[in-house]
């Protein structure tokens, strides 16, 4: 029982990261229903940069998570003005174009950072908190206070303001949108922007948890994205959900089959996918056919 | 013999003796080299069947080499059995293995089907590094060199085995695309919904195309298993899965040949560079991006958009020829047209009720109109009964035999055809292969013959394109044989589409908005058509607004309002009735359009005939 719920516990933390991935990723295709291959390399480029600020430039942690936003959102803009020709007219080849900036940037990884990858050092030092027996680390707290923070920003700013009105109006319609004044083309690129700042969060977060090399980005990539069309692909409570499961998952198959775990978590959601294809709450999708 | 076959010949034959001269042109490790880039265009040719032919994304084309590679290992050393039988079970576990990662396909697509066979290659790959029989990440060696009538322990006398099974294997799949399979494939990859409903398999052709795949994957992975006679994971990554994939897309994945020049040209440049890998990634990365937003059809494509720019659009040169439909009518060895029965019918789509308990029925061999206002669900009754949506309640029923339950793909091959609002033609076909894909009837095991008999499908092959022309003659686009549907006027895509459904030797025909968009004279051949359709004994199904053409061509009319049937009756009838008028127009007044003036409708045809003519000469 112990055992089982402190792998729970320690689930929790790394679901929150790939919670956060998978809202990058849900948000994205909500508003312009593609998905973008190369967010796991976001992830890892977005953790790279903080590791650098927090580590080199010995930013505070949280400034340099914050710098490293900025530059991943930026980098999420250049996709998708690169990308955005084909917008609305063959998403298997901008999701074939988001595979290719994902080769891009884990080479561009290797060139800047090199291969051999650093671990990051757990900006709070405080003793475990004890909780009933219980060890949970400090650091597993804040991450999950920070996941459920940006969760809540991100729905507020979807629901609360102009912009991110303008935004659902995109997702649901996007002619209708053009018609009554909003610019289409904008309002993708801004969601890919915050995707990508998300992801930079999540990569930031992911540092003191893993270790940060090149090849973080396929892993994280591919868990949340699992965890984002487990939840319901587009739907924000449903990437939290799934985040949360893959990462409790993850964390038992590690405990029961070791070397074997990441081959449990992908034939379990294949199995699942088969099962229910539209995730736990169902697809939230832009149909442009 | 003609220039160009003489040509043809030549280029072949020097083809091959470049390819017998190349050994003996470079050094051992460059024939190594050779070695690798011809796996990788094996890997390719696979990869674009899958993915550029039928359309399935397909990311675990690497664990399908691996999987061949790893079997051949370890049968070979741990199991003592021969090299090449151990290589008959490599592919059949590939195969096994294609199956299972293509099953998923079944349900999902695009994105989803991306995620789930990128999952299942890692966890191959997660497979070999922790397995004790793979001995994980130190791989396996001591795999014995393949026993064969001349000795294949150099990279030299290799080449020679693995140029003939490649040459086999670029046959084969050439052959694939340029017949029925292969039509059926890109059809499907188009539009699965239309390809569907023109009788074409496609849960089966799916799982084929991965089966396909999978299959040149594990050949190829046990000649890398005869070449290198060595496994490791490192062989099997994502990593080398992307190269895979930007070979194809670079190349061009509608193209087979353009794959191959992908491997070979991507193959060359990764050896180049072999001391910068991580530039010549980045690189390749960047090429990917490229080609999709600058030249997504590849090298492959590059020379028909050249010859398109040069030969301009036909759409500035085309006018719809009248129809001739004599040579159907004449043809006696039709099927009995079917009476159509809907008995109750329901469709819910969650809380919105399309359909509410809709009974009608179509006489054999008569013309059905059913008219109705916009979300009146006419086109939802059609996708019904054409198999496309299950019903939420109710059955509907052909000659008395309840067919309720059946799929599109059954519906089609007991007869139903139909046409879409929308127009739903495959975009990437000619509109002679649109007509082909219809007009092939053969069941899915008739695919068999690619194996045991390919002169069979030649021989059907010739048969069907004389058999199309036909039709294209018939309806009067012939001379548009060979464009895409895209580059054509409106009009003459809804003709193809018209074309495709009869091409499909339908009994029962339902037609979705045939007129909208024609002009009055071509409004007044498709009445011709229709009619004659009909009179060569089929049963026609019409939702259409124009009232014109419902009044003056069917024989009974149905009409529904809000998802139930408000009237049934005979055009004159209908036109009477007062609560069509309530629900239909509102407006009584507007009542006198829709009894059909036969005299105006056909002087305000000929009018527009007149006009076309004199366009036509001025032209």
């Amino acid at each position: 029982m112990q055992v089982t719920l402190q792998t729970l516990i320690g689930g929790l933390a790394l679901g929150a990261i790939y919670a956060l991935v998978a809202l990058g990723f849900s948000l994205v295709y909500r508003t312009m229903g593609l998905v973008n291959f190369a967010h796991g390399q976001v992830v890892m480029v977005g953790a790279f940069t903080a590791s650098t600020f927090y580590l080199t430039v010995k930013l505070p942690f949280g400034i340099a998570i914050a710098v490293a936003v900025v530059v991943t959102g930026l980098l999420g803009l250049i996709i998708e003005r690169v990308l955005r020709p084909l917008e609305g007219r063959d998403f298997d080849l901008m999701l074939i174009g988001t595979i290719g900036f994902g080769v891009m940037l884990e080479a561009l990884a290797i060139i800047v950072w090199g291969a051999t990858g650093r671990a990051v050092r757990s900006p709070i030092n405080t003793a475990p908190l004890d909780i009933g027996g219980l060890k949970i680390r400090t650091y597993s707290v804040v991450v999950l206070a920070v996941a459920a923070a940006a969760t809540l920003a991100l729905v507020a700013f979807l629901q609360r303001t102009k912009l991110g009105s303008a935004m659902q109006a995109v997702a649901m319609d996007p002619e209708a949108a053009t018609a009554v004044g909003i610019h289409v083309g904008r309002s993708n690129a801004i969601a890919f922007a915050i995707g990508a700042g998300l992801a930079a969060l999540a990569g930031g977060l992911a540092g003191p948890l893993l270790y940060v090399n090149a090849s973080l980005g396929g892993s994280l990539g591919i868990k949340g994205f699992a965890a984002a069309i487990l939840g319901g692909f587009g739907n924000i409570q449903g990437a939290i959900i799934g985040g949360l499961a893959i990462g409790v998952i993850d964390s038992f198959a590690a405990g029961r089959f070791e070397g074997y775990s990441e081959l449990v978590v992908f034939v379990v959601f294949t199995v699942l996918i088969m099962v229910r294809p539209t995730g736990i709450f169902g697809e939230r999708t832009v149909n442009r056919a | 013999m003609s220039r160009s076959a003489r040509l043809r010949i030549a280029g072949a034959a020097a083809v091959v003796a470049l390819l017998y001269g190349l050994p003996y042109a470079v050094d051992p490790y460059q024939i190594h080299v050779v070695d690798v880039t011809i796996l990788f265009a094996l890997l390719a040719v696979g990869l674009g069947l899958a993915m550029g032919i039928a359309g399935q994304i397909n990311l675990a084309q690497i664990a399908f080499f691996g999987i061949g590679a790893y079997t051949v290992a370890i049968l070979t050393t741990q199991h003592g059995w021969g090299f090449w039988a151990a290589g008959v079970a490599a592919v059949v576990a590939s195969l096994l293995f294609g199956l299972v990662v293509g099953f998923p396909a079944l349900r999902v697509q695009s994105h989803y089907l991306g995620i789930v066979t990128l999952g299942l290659a890692l966890a191959f790959t997660s497979w070999v590094t922790n397995a004790k029989m793979t001995f994980g990440a130190e791989g396996i060696p001591g795999i014995p060199v393949p026993p064969f009538l001349f000795d294949l322990s150099g990279g030299y006398l290799y080449y020679y085995l693995e140029i003939v099974v490649f040459a086999l294997g670029l046959g084969f799949a050439l052959f694939v695309v340029h017949t029925r399979l292969g039509r059926r494939m890109k059809a499907m990859r188009d539009d699965s919904i239309a390809a569907s409903a023109v009788g074409v398999n496609v849960p089966v052709l799916r799982l084929l195309a991965f089966g396909i795949a999978s299959v040149y994957g594990g050949v190829a992975g046990v000649l890398y298993a005869g070449l290198i006679r060595y496994v490791a994971p490192d062989s099997f990554t994502p990593a080398t899965m992307f190269l895979l994939l930007a070979m194809v897309i670079i190349g061009g994945r509608q193209s087979i040949l353009g794959c191959v020049v992908g491997a070979v040209v991507l193959s060359l440049i990764r050896e180049w560079l072999i001391d910068f890998s991580t530039y010549a990634q980045l690189g390749y990365g960047a090429v990917v991006v490229l080609a999709v937003v600058f030249a997504p059809t590849g090298l492959a494509g590059i020379p028909r958009r050249i010859a398109a720019l040069r030969r301009g659009r036909p759409a500035e040169r085309a006018t719809l020829r009248p129809v001739d439909l004599g040579g159907r009518l004449a043809r006696d060895d039709r099927r009995r047209p079917p009476a159509l029965e809907v008995r109750g019918i329901s469709k819910h789509f969650r809380g919105l009720k399309a359909l509410q308990d809709v009974t009608l029925t179509a006489g054999a061999a008569r013309i059905k109109g059913i008219v109705g206002p916009n979300g009146s669900g006419k086109t939802t009754l059609l996708n019904v009964i054409s198999g496309l949506y299950t019903p939420t309640s109710g059955s509907f029923a052909l000659d008395g035999e309840d067919v309720t339950s059946s799929t599109a793909t059954a519906l089609s091959q007991r007869g139903v055809a139909r046409t879409f609002q929308n127009l739903r033609l495959f975009t990437e076909l000619t509109v002679r292969q649109n007509v082909l894909v219809a007009l092939d009837r053969s069941s899915m095991w008739a695919s068999a013959a690619y194996v045991v008999r390919p002169q069979a499908v030649v021989r059907a092959e010739r048969r069907l394109r004389a058999r199309a022309d036909e039709i294209l003659v018939e309806f009067g686009i012939a001379e548009y044989a060979d464009e895409r549907p895209a580059a054509l006027p409106y009009g003459i895509q809804r003709r193809v589409e018209l074309a495709r459904a009869v091409a499909a030797d339908p009994a029962l025909l339902l037609l979705d908005e045939p007129a909208a968009g024609l002009n009055g004279q071509e409004v007044g051949q498709l009445r011709e058509i229709v009619r004659g359709i009909c009179d060569s004994g089929v049963t026609v199904v019409l939702v259409e607004h124009n009232m014109g053409l419902v009044m003056s061509l069917c024989d009974e009319v149905t009409v529904l309002s809000g998802g139930r049937v408000i009237a049934d009756g005979t055009p004159a009838e209908v036109v009477a009735d007062p609560e069509v008028i309530e629900a239909y127009l509102g407006d009584v007044s507007q009542l006198a359009d829709l009894v059909p003036d036969t005299v105006a409708i056909a002087e305000a045809e000929r009018a527009d005939a007149v006009r076309g003519d004199q366009a036509e000469e001025l032209l």
